[in-house]
Formats: C-alpha cells, structure tokens, sequence
C-alpha cells in the first residue's frame, strides 16, 4: 500500500519524503545548507557541553565568598556570580537544564497535540468542535501568560514549568496536524482504505500519521526555540528550577540588577540563550527547505 | 523623566499631564508652592519603596516605614527627639503624678482645615485610638489610660491604671497622632487616603503606585531654633518605586533627592559621587533566620544548635553586604542601653554539627526554608542552603510573596524562615514583645518559654531604665541559648540623599521629620 505515495505525487513531496526517512537527497540538500550546518554545530556544543554537566555540579552550586563577582580571570573564565560560583560551570549547568525543557515539553506536545490533532481531523463532528473549541481557548491566551498562570497554580519548580510549557504548546500541534488531516481525508487513497475496511485507527496511523511527518519535523523543530525561550523567560520570574541549581532565565535575571558591577553576569547565560535559540531556529529553517514544507502558517 | 513618561502612559493621557507636573517640581526654582508658603527651600522629591495602604496613624502597622509619611502631616502632644528626650509639641507643657498626666496644650494651632486644635480635639483622638472598634492598631499602647477628660479648652487630663513605660512613646508616635476632628467624622473611612493633621505639610494628593504630593502649610505652628517659621521646604513629592536599582539610578540622576532604603549593594555604588551623601546615622536592618520550634527537627534544641553552629554569619554578610555590616547579638545595635557585647552565639562548627546531627541519625532531614522574593533574602537563603548541606541537612529553599511568606508561617507551614526588620525600634519591647512572648502575633519559632514571658512582661512593668535593661539583655540571652532564633547580620542603613538635601531630623528609630528640611542652592 506504500506504493500509494508514487502514484499520486499531489500527495505533497514533503510527505513523500519523511514518509521515507529523511532520503538522501534531503539528506545532502541539508549538508549543503549553511544554516543547517551552523545551526548543527551550535547544538552538538551545548549537548556535549551539558553531558559534561554533573562533573561541574560542585563549581556549579557551592557558595565561595572569598570570590565574589569577580569578572573573567584564569581560574574562571566567565568570573564569578554573587555568591562567588562559577559562571561557567553554571552555564554548562544552565545549558542541560534549557535541552532537558526543549526536548521533553516539545516530545510531550507533539505525541499529545498530534494524537488530538488526528482525532479531531479524522473524525470531523461533535468530536472535532469540542476538541477544537478546546484548543481555541487555550490558544487565546497569550503564550506566556498560560504558561504563568500554570506555574502559579502548580507551583514553581522544573517539573510544573515542563508541564506548563508542554501544555501550552500542544494545541498548536493539534492545530497544524488538523489542519494538514483535513486536507488528506478526502484523498482516494484514504477513501480507498475506508472503504476496504481498514479500522479507524489504522487509517489514522499507518496512513495519515506518515505524511505529516514532514509539518512535524519542522513545527517542532521551531517549537524547540519558543519552548527554550519560554523556560528561560519562567525561570527569570524565578519560576523555572530552582537553587542551587542554574538556569540562564534565572542567571540573566540576578546579573540585570548587577550590570555596573559584573557585566559577566548577566551576559554570558544570555549570550548562551542567544546562540540556542538561534541555532534551534536556523536547523528549523534548513530542515523546512529541505524538506520543501512550507513551514505551517504560524498559529 | 522617561520612567515617569512611561508609567504616565499606562495610566491614561489625564495623568500623563499630571506627572509632567510634577517633573518640573525637580527644580525648586520653577515652583515657589505659592506665594506666601514655605521658605522657598524648594520642592523635595523622595524615593519611598514601601508604600502605606492607608495614612491613618491609628491604622498603621508597618512600624518601621509610615512614620517618615505621618510625620509630615501630624504632630503629637510631645515630641521624642532623637536622644530619647521628650520636649513639647502641641502640648506646652505636663505635669505627672502617679495616677495622671495633665497636660497644657497650645493655643494657636488649626488644623489644615481651619479646624481649631483644643482638648476636645485631643480628646476625640485619644478615644479614637483607644477604641479597638475604629479599627485602631495602637489601642494596646495606650492600655494604661483609663480615661481621656478635657479640663478646660487647653488642657486635657489622662487618668492612668499602671506605671507604664512606654506611655510617652507612645503619645509621642502615631499612636498620639491628632488629626483634624472635623474631618474624622465627615468622613472616618477616607481619612487615610486625604490625612488632615496640623503638621508641617498639607495633603495634596495621591495616586497609589506612582506619586503623594504635599505643600507646605503655611501656618504651622513651630519655628526652629533661630526663629524662623517652618517648614523651610515648599513641598514634597514622594514617588514610589520599589525596585532598588532604579531608586540608586533615580537618585544617581536627580530623579529624587532621597531615598528611604538602599542596600549595600546598591549604596557602595554611590560613595564616590560628590552629588549624593551617604551616611550612617546608627541605623540597622536586621536579618535573621527563625526555627519552627513547634515540629521536628528543629523542637529539639540540639538540632537548633547544630544550625547555629552551621551558620557562617560572617560569609554571608560579606556576600550580601560587603563591607557594610555588624554581627550583632540580636535586635541590639551596639550603643543601645539594653546591648550586651558577651552575648554570643555558638561557634562556627560546621564538622561539630555534621556530628550532631549524625548522632541523632538526622544526616539527610529534608528541611525547607522560606525567604521573601526580593533580593537579598533569596541570596542569603541560597548561602544557608549550602552551609546547612554542609552539616547535613537537605535543604529545600522557597522565595515568596511577601504575603504568602508570612501567612505560611503564622500556621506554623516552614522549617526555617528568613525575615528582616529596621532597628533600633522605639523601645526595645516593640523589638521582642512580638517575636517571642507566647500568643505574639510574629512568634514564628512558636515559642512557649515562661522564662521570656517573664522576663518581657517585667520589663514594661516599671520605668528604670537599668531594671528594664537587664531585663531585655537576659530575654536576648535566652534566645541565643535556646537557638530559637539565629541573627544573620545586620547591614548599614544609611540615610541616602542629595548632598544639596539638608537639615533632616530623625526619630528614635530613624524615621524622618523634615519641617527643617530644605534643598540647599
């Protein structure tokens, strides 16, 4: 039944594509992309960096007052916050906390938003206005502010801030898989595996779900830099993991008020956040041309 | 000028118009306040973080900050000065015996009003801040009158119960306060928000969150000591930001001309500016850290001490304070009549604790310390949480609103908590009195200890000063050895200003008068 996808090429060649794994062509077109490339290179730093993160926990969390906001120096790079730690280590502690976030609310709202997204596409009816209505509703909210009110009701801490991030970002996800489902159903390769009898989920799985790997690719790969972003922006609320242990949202937050007195402070885990988001977004980028998705519209 | 543009854009175009007003009250020669008032001392502008709801003197309880506002609008029977002296204010003179005060009040004073200031209006206040029922917060210190009789149209006679101490003290603060009758009953509720007293300063207005304005009354009654009419200034505008940089940036700019409170980390960033003058006028704020003495761990002594042996008090007032700070014994500042220098805590011994709580088999005991969400105190929380990991324990730290910090723990929902307060406070009672007797409404550690209630209720029970010293120097004494409490540090407070700012008198414990203030060309 695969051979479906050859036969009717109108199917969209980013389905084709991902629906095969991601071919060599794209494979090649990827290697080729710069953005890609710098996007890539950025990423496999900070992973490394963040495995090498328990061997920092010590530098990371134990006070030193005899080094107080030093700046830059041999022994620490980056120098040392309010509480004489090192920046560095904190950073690199920062940087497992920011990947941990990213990829666990991205994961849970793509497995969650693409379930309902199927559900509600697939299904059409009573199902389709309720869950959408849903989505509607969350989605009314700003970004932000939903996932603040989460926090404020579940608490600080990294566990609520992951559920209130994977919250917030799921009814995109099921926005975008309806959408693409919608337009996928009323293809005679689907009407063909109703009408054979092909049960519900099956179609739903085995059919549609491949075809939209492509959208998703890309949606969460872009997702990946506003699910960064909305950690850091939790964390420097004083929201996000809590101390001793680091976050950049939160290192940003105490180096502001100290600008004057240790500029290192505040600029080094924002210099961090700066080049994750912005690789996250720059592999986003390459992956939808190469993939020749157009990239949803953005919701 | 941009932080005003901005906020006044938040509030809507009317207000706009009105902050740009006030902007030009930065410059004392563009606004004269009138033609006949003031003394041409300019307009002062102040930077107050910790705006009062209300300015009621009988509703207020933030007893370290509502005062450097009252005090501008009120004026008391007596006054304290700073020495601890009592000398006349709208009362000329007294006479006391054991059962009474009469006293002979001034006969040339209105409030704003133009309501006449006579015994009646006395005893309106009084009864007023008597009566538990107005809502009045100060009716406890004012226990020892049993009656308030207006003896002719200047003088009024207080009928007394007991030998009280602090009765004095407190007709000389906001419990004594006069406002004007008239507009108390015209309007009880609102009274707060539109203060009419006789005090140096009329209301103008206010609008919460951004600025209170005053003028100076032209009438006030007290000259200084050369003679001259006060109050020098032509008026005042209080701007209310809280965030700590943007006050040092605001003073930095002329913005204001003082600020109530800066910390260290802010104010050591002003010391080498000829424009600003920091100076330390002997006043402390003082952190410590309370232990939930009503639950395990901390019910056991020994585990309390073995958290005063983990605490490295020195490393954390050098983190949080740099240079500028005291270890002190308690609430005390050195120089107080009720300080004891010999008062110590135990000994730095972190290895000591480790083995205390080793033996106890409490290596591991998850504790969780409750801070306020504004630094220093998550800061300081942060230094605990090491040093206590350090001994053993495993320490969770929780920054809260200033609210939700303080009603987890009146219900007893905290292991160890940190919390701040100014001193000196007026009377070393106001200091202990709240935080350790039993049923005192701030006794976080829920501390039961008959030895303090003793010892507390001795020292309000008779006025010699040495008895009532020995009295509170054992009360700090007993605190230190039964760890309810750990006392941090205690960082300079300094009193933050534009060196063009002059002639600021305080209270006992550092609260402003400012009727001989005035902005020096």
């Amino acid at each position: 039944m695969s051979s479906e996808n050859s036969t009717l090429p109108d199917a969209g060649a980013a389905g084709a594509a991902a629906a095969e794994g991601v071919s060599r062509p794209v494979l090649r077109r990827l290697l080729r992309d710069r953005r890609f490339l710098a996007g890539a290179a950025v990423v496999i730093f900070i992973v490394l960096g963040s495995a090498l993160g328990p061997l920092f926990r010590d530098a990371m969390t134990t006070p030193d007052t005899d080094t107080l906001m030093s700046g830059p120096s041999a022994a620490h790079p980056f120098g040392t916050d309010e509480l004489g730690r090192d920046i560095l280590a904190r950073v690199v502690g920062g940087s497992v906390v920011i990947l941990q976030v990213a990829a666990v609310a991205v994961g849970i709202s793509l497995v969650a938003g693409t379930a309902l997204g199927l559900l509600a596409g697939y299904r059409g009816g009573w199902v389709d206005a309720v869950l959408m209505r849903v989505v509607d509703g969350l989605m009314a909210f700003p970004l932000l502010v939903l996932a603040l009110t989460i926090v404020a009701a579940l608490g600080p801490g990294l566990r609520n801030a992951l559920i209130a991030i994977a919250v917030v970002l799921t009814p995109r996800f099921a926005r975008v898989v309806r959408a693409e489902v919608l337009s996928l159903r009323s293809r005679e390769w689907v009407s063909a595996a109703r009408i054979v009898g092909v049960p519900s989920r099956a179609v739903m799985l085995r059919h549609l779900l491949p075809h939209l790997s492509g959208t998703l690719l890309v949606f969460a790969a872009l997702q990946l830099s506003t699910a960064a972003m909305a950690e850091a922006s939790l964390s420097f609320l004083g929201l996000g993991i809590q101390p001793p242990d680091s976050s950049w949202g939160a290192m940003v937050a105490s180096g502001v008020t100290r600008l004057e007195t240790n500029w290192a402070m505040a600029v080094f885990p924002g210099l961090a956040l700066l080049l994750t988001i912005a690789a996250f977004n720059l592999l986003a980028d390459a992956l939808r041309d190469a993939l020749d998705a157009h990239g949803p519209e953005e919701v | 000028m941009r932080r005003r543009v901005t906020s006044g854009l938040a509030l809507g175009a009317a207000v706009l118009l009105a902050v740009a007003a006030c902007g030009s009250d930065d410059s004392p020669a563009s606004d004269g306040g009138g033609s006949g008032g003031g003394g041409g001392g300019g307009n002062l502008t102040i930077g107050f973080d910790n705006e009062p709801p209300d300015l009621d003197p009988i509703l207020s309880s933030r007893i370290s900050s509502d005062r450097h506002l009252l005090n501008a609008f009120f004026d008391t029977l007596i006054r304290q000065e700073r020495n601890g002296e009592f000398v006349p204010a709208l009362a000329e003179s007294w006479e006391s015996d054991e059962s009474s005060v009469t006293f002979t009040l001034r006969d040339d004073v209105t409030f704003h009003d133009g309501t006449p200031f006579d015994a009646d209006a006395v005893v309106v206040n009084l009864d007023r801040a008597r009566d538990d029922d107005s809502g009045s917060v100060k009716a406890a210190g004012l226990g020892s009158i049993d009656g308030v009789t207006a003896v002719d149209e200047h003088t009024v006679r207080l009928d007394l119960n007991r030998t009280d101490p602090l009765l004095f003290v407190n007709l000389a603060h906001e419990a004594g306060m006069m406002g004007s009758p008239a507009a108390i009953e015209t309007d009880a509720e609102g009274f707060g928000r539109a203060p009419v007293g006789t005090g140096p300063f009329v209301f103008d207005s206010w609008r919460t969150n951004a600025t209170l304005t005053a003028s100076a009354n032209e009438d006030y009654w007290r000259t200084d000591a050369d003679g001259e009419s006060l109050p020098k200034l032509d008026g005042l505008t209080v701007r209310f930001i809280t965030d700590p940089s943007t006050l040092r940036t605001e003073l930095q700019t002329g913005g204001v001309d003082m600020v109530r409170v800066l910390p260290p980390e802010e104010f050591t960033q002003l010391a080498d500016n000829p424009d600003i003058t920091i100076e330390d006028v002997g006043l402390r704020r003082s952190y410590y850290m309370t232990l939930n003495a009503t639950r395990p761990p901390f019910d056991d002594p020994a585990i309390r001490e073995a958290v005063a042996m983990a605490v490295d008090r020195d490393a954390i007032g050098r983190a949080a304070a740099g240079d500028e700070f005291d270890l002190a014994p308690s609430f005390a500042v050195e120089g107080d009549w009720f300080y004891d220098g010999d008062i110590t805590p135990p000994e730095l011994d972190p290895a000591g604790a480790h083995d205390i709580l080793e033996s106890a088999g409490l290596l591991g005991t998850e504790i969780t310390i409750v801070a306020r969400n504004r630094q220093p105190d998550p800061m300081i929380a942060e230094l605990l949480q090491a040093q206590l990991g350090e001994a053993g324990f495993s320490v969770q730290v929780e920054p809260l609103e200033a609210e939700t910090q303080l009603s987890r723990m009146r219900e007893k929902d905290f292991d160890a908590g940190i919390l701040v307060i100014d001193v000196p406070r007026l009377d070393p009672s106001l200091s202990f009195d709240p935080y350790f007797t039993t049923d005192a409404p701030n006794n976080w550690s829920g501390v039961q200890d008959e030895e303090l209630d003793r010892l507390l209720t001795d020292a309000v029970a008779t006025d010699d000063q040495d008895a009532r010293a020995e009295d509170y120097i054992a009360v700090q004494q007993r605190v230190i050895d039964e760890n309810y409490w750990v006392f941090l540090y205690q960082p300079r407070n300094p009193l933050n200003r534009r060196s063009n700012v002059e002639g600021i008198a305080l209270d006992v414990d550092g609260q402003w008068r400012l009727d001989e203030a005035y902005l020096a060309e």
